[in-house]
């Protein structure tokens, strides 16, 4: 019934109305071009920020548990005061999960404080000292070893003065110069550089930015830090063994600990179990947000892009009247001039998606260039662009065309419009 | 006007604008987020069966047997996707209100013309 020559045949005569009245196809199609361009690039913004997340939550770690004083996340009305009073996590605390979590796979201590590191007449202010045991490179992903070496069991059971500093305290204490065997200064004391890590950036998802750290053995770090001052964050980091679960390991972690603690069966925990899923969650939430007010503002300017395609599919059935009696009269069927009308409409709606598209690409390669955020257009969100205009253009244009082909050849050839 | 001119009751004129709010619900419904979490592919096959059931109307409209067709096909298709959406509820109102509708139509179907 409809051949590929009556394809051509019918895409010829849409192309040519469509070029034969540019300026009224160029603005019809404006309104799908907007809403497209809506849509899409809320969507195209929400998936690029998610990748970036899920690159930082799986930085973070899918199967560590951090057990900490205060939860990552809080319900409206918290008891703050509850978590206020919660001790801190002990290094020995730490001692017993190695001992009796059969479900981890490694377990490590870190307590953090902002210092200045010194070094000649350089200085970095503002550097987050981590003091950390022995297995904290096992447990995390963030410790890339860029030049140097990690510290031996050795220096972390002796608490010996050295350290791992961040690309950025690298540069800003030695500018291009080699770093490693210098002394810099930490708190007054000289502590040895024995690597550089990677350039990593920062997280965008936690406070943790690698560049501006240094790492230190956390029998050392005690020694020149006040372990005992409630403001230090202090965090036992438990990673799960290949397939365990998460809520697994949780509860062997709780197990361990609430004996430790002392805590009565009708006590609740004084320790917070936390997971980077509840990261991603949070996010999660915001984004479906973002994306149902993208949804609707752009659907409503596809809407009212919709509406503008109908009309002038409409003006253009009046417009051609005369020509479809001829056309029926010399023997079209009904099906070739709704066609006919039909893939005006869709090849319209879809060059204003494309128009749509098209922009909200170089917008990627503006922001991408402009302020160093990826921004990715994903074949999803193309295919979603496309499928949308044109099936906008099959029910805008669908009406003028089933019009157009039930019209009178007679009363069509008469029209003097 | 060609083909045989069959006089629309009034049954059918609130059916077919009943079903285009529908339809205009059910389009918006199928490029929402919800639907595209699903899978990449779910708002293209969820709309494209939206639109047959768009231009079924307009077949219903002008008293036409394909549209009756078209929406049988286009309700089952629709509701097969939902079920692999999770989505499908047999209670919902919108599948009460198609099936109500498919019972009224098939109960007017005589009476409609065969031609396109």
């Amino acid at each position: 019934m409809f051949s590929w020559q009556l394809f051509r045949e019918t895409f010829s005569f849409a192309f040519h109305a469509l070029v034969q009245n540019k300026l009224r196809s160029t603005l019809s199609l404006l309104g799908i071009t907007i809403g497209i361009f809506s849509i899409i690039t809320v969507f195209t913004f929400i998936d690029s920020l998610q990748i970036s997340l899920q690159k930082d939550v799986n930085n973070l770690g899918s199967n560590v548990v951090y057990v900490e004083k205060w939860p990552w996340t809080f319900s409206k009305d918290y008891p703050w005061w509850k978590y206020w009073i919660r001790p801190q996590p002990t290094v020995n605390e730490m001692g017993e999960i190695q001992k009796k979590c059969k479900d981890a796979d490694a377990v490590a201590y870190t307590f953090g404080k902002n210092a200045t590191v010194e070094y000649q007449n350089s200085s970095v202010d503002m550097v987050s000292v981590n003091g950390i045991t022995e297995d904290y490179n096992q447990v995390v992903n963030w410790v890339k070893i860029g030049e140097g070496r990690y510290f031996s069991p050795t220096e972390f059971s002796g608490g010996t003065n050295v350290a791992v500093i961040g690309a950025d305290v690298a540069t800003g204490l030695f500018n291009n110069d080699e770093a490693l065997g210098k002394y810099i200064k930490v708190k007054g004391r000289k502590v040895l550089v024995v690597a550089v890590m990677k350039k990593q950036g920062e997280s965008k998802i936690s406070d943790i930015n690698m560049d501006v750290s240094v790492l230190m053995p956390y029998n050392y770090m005690k020694t020149i830090f006040d372990t005992r001052n409630i403001w230090t964050p202090r965090v036992i980091l438990v990673k799960a063994k290949e397939g365990v679960s998460n809520a697994q390991l949780m509860s062997e972690v709780e197990g361990v600990l609430r004996p430790i603690r002392q805590l009565k069966p009708s006590q609740e925990d004084n320790f917070a179990l936390n997971e980077s899923s509840m990261v991603s969650k949070n996010f999660n939430s915001l984004f479906d947000i973002i994306a149902v007010i993208g949804w609707v503002v752009g659907g409503f300017s596809i809407l009212v892009g919709g509406i503008g395609i109908a009309n002038i599919m409409f003006v253009s059935v009046k417009e051609r009247t005369s020509l479809i009696g001829i056309q029926k009269s010399l023997g079209a069927k009904n099906y070739f001039i709704l066609a006919q009308f039909i893939v005006e409409a869709v090849v319209l709606c879809l060059i204003g998606g494309m128009i749509g598209l098209l922009l909200i690409y170089i917008l990627t390669l503006v922001i991408g260039d402009s302020f160093g955020m990826e921004f990715i257009l994903t074949f999803s969100n193309v295919m979603l662009g496309l499928s949308l205009s044109a099936f906008i253009g099959l029910i805008s244009g669908f009406i003028p065309a089933y019009t157009a082909s039930q019209l009178d050849p007679v009363e069509a050839i008469r029209s003097t419009y | 006007m060609v083909g045989i001119k069959t006089k629309r009751p009034r049954l059918v004129s609130i059916i077919s604008i009943v079903g285009w709010i529908m339809v205009v619900m059910s389009f918006i419904y199928a490029f929402s987020p919800n639907v595209k979490k699903i899978g990449e592919f779910y708002p293209a096959l969820y709309s494209f069966v939206v639109c047959l059931q768009f231009i079924s109307f307009v077949g219903i409209w002008y008293m036409k047997k394909w549209g009756v067709h078209l929406f049988i096909a286009s309700f089952f298709a629709k509701n097969i996707l939902l079920v692999f959406m999770n989505s499908f509820t047999p209670g919902d109102i919108t599948f009460l209100i198609s099936g109500i509708f498919i019972i009224i139509l098939l109960f007017f179907y005589r009476g409609m013309d065969i031609n396109l």
